[in-house]
């Protein structure tokens, strides 16, 4: 157990002793959907928390799987959060750095004792995927988030949330290092055909557009995400709030 | 209003004029002015940077604190972007970069493993036991000493807060040093020549024994000086690190011929009117005082061979000065003199000339013996000069610019470097090519003085082990062109930009970095030696040449001995010719040869044996101090001269001339060396050498003149 991992448990433990009688497991799912929707790392954290200690009770496969998807929220939104430091904010990259690798860490020790399925697959490659945060990093953990992504598209290739992730490596390369923003735009299109209202494939897209050099493409985007979630920070903070 | 009055109002007019120009006097020490002698070379480096880039680069070294610890890299990094973010500054290298580029800023032990698994930072980046660091700052070469001496602050300001953090910080590199030559001379500048003024006027209120005289030789001095200085503003010329002389030097030289005037008016004023005096002293001295300017003028001209235009510049404006200082002692001199009503004494030096003159009489074939001994000595130990080029050495030792490139070149990596260019048939991913790379760059290593070659096969041996995930194991060649090709395209532009300041766009034209961490000459002469050894040895479709700042600044200094000895022989020819040609008496030009050459052979070996090289300020020592021994044999002939139509044997006229004008070559020469020796209160090294040797060959000057000449004219004849 890494050290992030023990203090999470503490943490946790610390948080459910604080908050009092624990919720069950729909209300759980709830809250982590509210922590999610209103980019609030902090209420993910105590989702998680609670996930943690009630499986040390039970042995269900839904609240494993709620804990793999909380762990991912925690470790995604805290990127989020890293994103947006200042540079030469190094202690505070390093503890926010800290905190996504052990919630992400989690998620995969979760995902390891559950039945291989598509959404696992692509759990395991968005976990994977928040500890890529440099070149250095991008070299250790390329291989394991490529393969996690193929086994979900394999898996089912309907999985619009598996498209959104095989997007990413286009998306964010360099061009000399397999970047397509072409083809960044393709998966996602792909990902929005089978899923309209997913968020972070609309909001990547508009990234893409953006980088293409289609503003006008990218606004639609930023837009459409705003008015389909009014607290969507990303595209808050790039168009403000919708009229 | 007469028309030596008008002249004299409007020399006034022009120097208050000249005031105003010279306080806009500007300091320049950059490197390039030193090197414009061998335009293949410029060709060449000039090339090198068109493909390259700069070779000009600041070092930044930190000590004292754990360079991996998170901390101590968060303030690298905060310090890489405030060094970044300075004007001027073009590029920055350090373990920051890497940290913050590559690991995300988040993770020092795989930072650790990256900059101590393989050799590619060492010597470079960071210290041989990972203890120190160093990051490298390349700077805009075409910087301007305001905006040099900017850039320098500014990157100290950059790095100052990790001072805070507990590290110790150096800044080491030709950018610093120019600015700490550009600062110190301007130092000097301001102290030397106060210095030399206060101490010639004092010896000169002594031995004039005269307030008003003084302050007509002074005014006469300071003119010739502001004249001179004025002129080089309004020619666009700065004040670099030899012409920070030429404000003392001038004012020595000029008080010479006005003393010589001064005293003339002196002893004819004992027994006549001011204005008779001033008449008569004004038209016994015109021919020696334009005699003895033109021919000084003459020494500084034969600087114009000289290699090196900071040189040349000196030459050409010293004779310019010269030229000015005659209206200003022949004409506003004396009509300071009426102006001032100076009153008539009896220098105390005149007693001093008759002693010396009857003693030397008396004895002319011990006296010529005696300098023929020192002539031999001295040409003995003329061989055994060397010739410096460390500039390093320009500033005193205990300066913290030198203790900080000693410290840095010892701990960590080196200060400038020697460029070596390839040029191949084959492109450089081809890995035949590669072998000769590798061996030329292992030769280089092998040098004690070279801290770390930096050369592109180490970045494709970098790249090979980033593109396979860090492992240092995979540092190491590509296994083929093909893979060398493949990494060189999976770069981002900022790769790229690495990769283009080791290779040109054409990919057949190789950079090999030699960084040296040695100032000392000698040492980097020999691993330029045998590195062109190497590459003439280079098989063949692979050519090679080597260049850099340094090694053209190193070379130029060595062209200083064949400058110097060119300058010296045209300007022997010319002076002696123009003795002869002035005084209408071959013999006598001949005659002028030995007291005056004596003097420059004692200041070569006085230069061999106290260790004094000969560089950017003691080249002019030679021809300098030959045109002023020049002045004293002038006037002491011209004087005999004179004296001998009066009728008389020779020694009365020697000794006849000897008590005219002797008083005031001893007042002119303890003038002159005191001005000189003060020069040796200076802390810019060349100056202070310069000073010293100036001074001593002014005494031996005076001693050939007073001794030598006499004696050679009266040797021949029987002692009564």
């Amino acid at each position: 157990m890494t050290l992030g991992r023990a203090v999470c448990i503490v943490l946790a433990s610390a948080t459910v002793c604080a908050a009092g009688e624990p919720r069950d497991l729909p209300s759980l799912d709830r809250a982590l959907g509210d922590a999610i929707r209103t980019y609030d790392p902090a209420a993910a954290t105590a989702v998680l928390s609670e996930v943690r200690v009630a499986r040390s009770s039970s042995g269900s496969p839904q609240l494993a799987e709620l804990h793999a998807r909380a762990a991912l929220a925690v470790a995604e939104l805290l990127r989020i959060e890293l994103e947006e430091l200042a540079p030469g904010e190094g202690e505070q990259r390093r503890l926010l750095g800290l905190r996504i690798d052990a919630a992400a860490e989690d998620g995969l020790h979760v995902l390891d004792g559950l039945p291989e399925t598509s959404e696992l697959q692509r759990t395991r490659a968005d976990l994977i995927a928040t500890m890529i945060r440099s070149d250095f990093r991008a070299k250790k953990y390329e291989q394991s988030f490529r393969a996690a992504v193929e086994r979900a598209l394999a898996l089912d290739p309907r999985n619009a949330r598996a498209w959104v992730s095989s997007a990413k490596p286009y998306l964010f390369a360099e061009l000399e290092q397999g970047g397509d923003v072409v083809e960044a735009v393709r998966r996602l299109d792909r990902a929005l055909e089978l899923d309209p209202r997913l968020e972070s494939a609309r909001l990547l897209r508009a990234v893409a557009h953006d980088k293409a050099g289609d503003p006008a493409a990218a606004e639609r985007d930023w837009q459409v995400a705003l008015r389909a979630n009014p607290q969507c920070r990303p595209a808050l903070e790039r168009v403000g709030p919708s009229p | 209003m007469s028309w030596r009055r008008a002249v004299a109002i409007a020399l006034a007019v022009l120097t208050a004029a000249a005031a105003v120009a010279a306080s806009r006097m500007r300091v320049d020490n950059r490197l390039e002015r030193w090197v414009d002698t061998d335009p293949g070379e410029a060709r060449r480096y000039h090339e090198f940077r068109d493909l390259f880039g700069s070779d000009e680069f600041v070092v930044v070294a930190l000590s004292g604190e754990p360079i991996f610890d998170p901390d101590s890299l968060d303030a690298m990094v905060a310090a890489q972007e405030r060094l970044e973010a300075v004007p001027g500054v073009t590029r920055v290298d350090s373990l920051a970069v890497v940290y913050r580029e590559l690991f995300g800023g988040e993770d020092p032990e795989a930072l650790e493993a990256e900059a101590t698994s393989t050799p590619f930072y060492r010597g470079l980046l960071l210290s041989d036991d990972g203890a120190d660091a160093a990051m490298l700052v390349e700077v805009d070469p075409v910087a301007e000493p305001e905006a040099r001496h900017r850039i320098v602050a500014d990157l100290r300001r950059a790095v100052e807060p990790l001072e805070g953090h507990g590290f110790s910080i150096e800044l080491v590199g030709s950018t610093v040093l120019v600015d700490a030559l550009d600062e110190l001379s301007k130092q000097e500048a301001l102290r030397t020549f106060p210095a030399a003024m206060a101490a010639s006027l004092l010896v000169l209120a002594l031995l004039l024994r005269s307030l008003r005289g003084m302050i007509v030789a002074a005014a006469c001095s300071g003119a010739t000086v502001l004249l001179t200085l004025g002129l080089m503003v309004v020619t666009g010329r700065e004040l670099h690190m030899v012409s920070t002389a030429l404000p003392s030097l001038l004012w020595v030289l000029a008080l010479g011929n006005s003393i010589h005037v001064l005293q003339r008016y002196q002893r004819l004023h004992e027994q006549h009117p001011v204005d008779d005096a001033i008449g008569e002293a004004v038209a016994d001295a015109s021919l020696p005082c334009t005699l003895a300017a033109l021919t000084t003028a003459l020494g500084f001209v034969s600087l114009v061979t000289a290699d090196m235009a900071p040189v040349r510049e000196v030459g050409v404006f010293a004779a310019l000065g010269l030229l000015l200082s005659l209206p200003v002692n022949l004409v506003l001199g004396p009509e300071l003199i009426r102006l001032l009503r100076v009153p008539a004494r009896r220098s105390v030096a005149r007693a001093g000339a008759r002693w010396s003159g009857r003693a030397v009489l008396r004895r002319p074939r011990l006296v010529l013996a005696a300098a023929a001994l020192v002539a031999v000595a001295a040409a003995a130990m003329v061989p055994f000069i060397r010739v410096e080029a460390n500039p390093l050495a320009f500033l005193p030792s205990g300066h913290e610019v030198t203790k900080a490139f000693r410290s840095v070149g010892e701990r960590i990596a080196g200060f400038h470097s020697l460029e070596v260019v390839l040029q191949s048939e084959l492109p450089w991913t081809d890995p035949r090519l590669w072998p000769v790379v590798d061996g030329l760059q292992a030769r280089l290593e092998a040098s004690p003085v070279v801290a770390k070659v930096v050369s592109p096969l180490d970045l494709l041996r970098k790249l090979r082990q980033w593109q396979r995930g860090f492992d240092a194991a995979d540092y190491a060649l590509p296994a083929s062109r093909e893979e060398a090709e493949d990494l060189l395209a999976a770069l981002d532009g900022r790769g790229r930009a690495l990769v283009h300041r080791l290779v040109a766009e054409d990919g057949r034209t190789l950079r090999l970095s030699a960084i040296v961490n040695e100032m000392d000459e000698g040492k980097f002469l020999a691993l330029v030696a045998s590195t062109r050894r190497d590459l003439a040895e280079l098989p063949g479709g692979v050519d090679g040449w080597v260049t850099g700042m340094v090694l053209r600044l190193v070379e130029a200094q060595r062209g200083l001995v064949s400058s110097q000895l060119r300058s010296l022989g045209l300007a022997c020819a010319v002076i002696f010719v123009a003795i002869g040609f002035g005084l209408r008496s071959w013999r006598l030009g001949l005659l002028s040869v030995p007291p005056n050459v004596l003097p420059v052979v004692v200041v070569f070996a006085l230069m061999a044996v106290a260790g004094i090289p000969l560089d950017a300020a003691t080249v002019m020592v030679a021809s300098v101090t030959l045109g002023i021994a020049v002045d004293n044999t002038i006037h002491l002939l011209t004087t005999f001269q004179r004296e001998r139509v009066l009728g008389g044997s020779r020694r009365l006229a020697v000794a006849r001339a000897v008590e005219h004008v002797g008083a005031a070559m001893l007042v002119t020469t303890a003038t002159a060396c005191i001005g000189f020796f003060s020069l040796c209160l200076s802390a810019f090294v060349p100056i202070r050498d310069f000073g010293l040797l100036a001074g001593s060959a002014l005494v031996v000057a005076l001693a050939a003149a007073l001794w030598m000449v006499p004696a050679m004219l009266t040797v021949k004849e029987k002692v009564p």
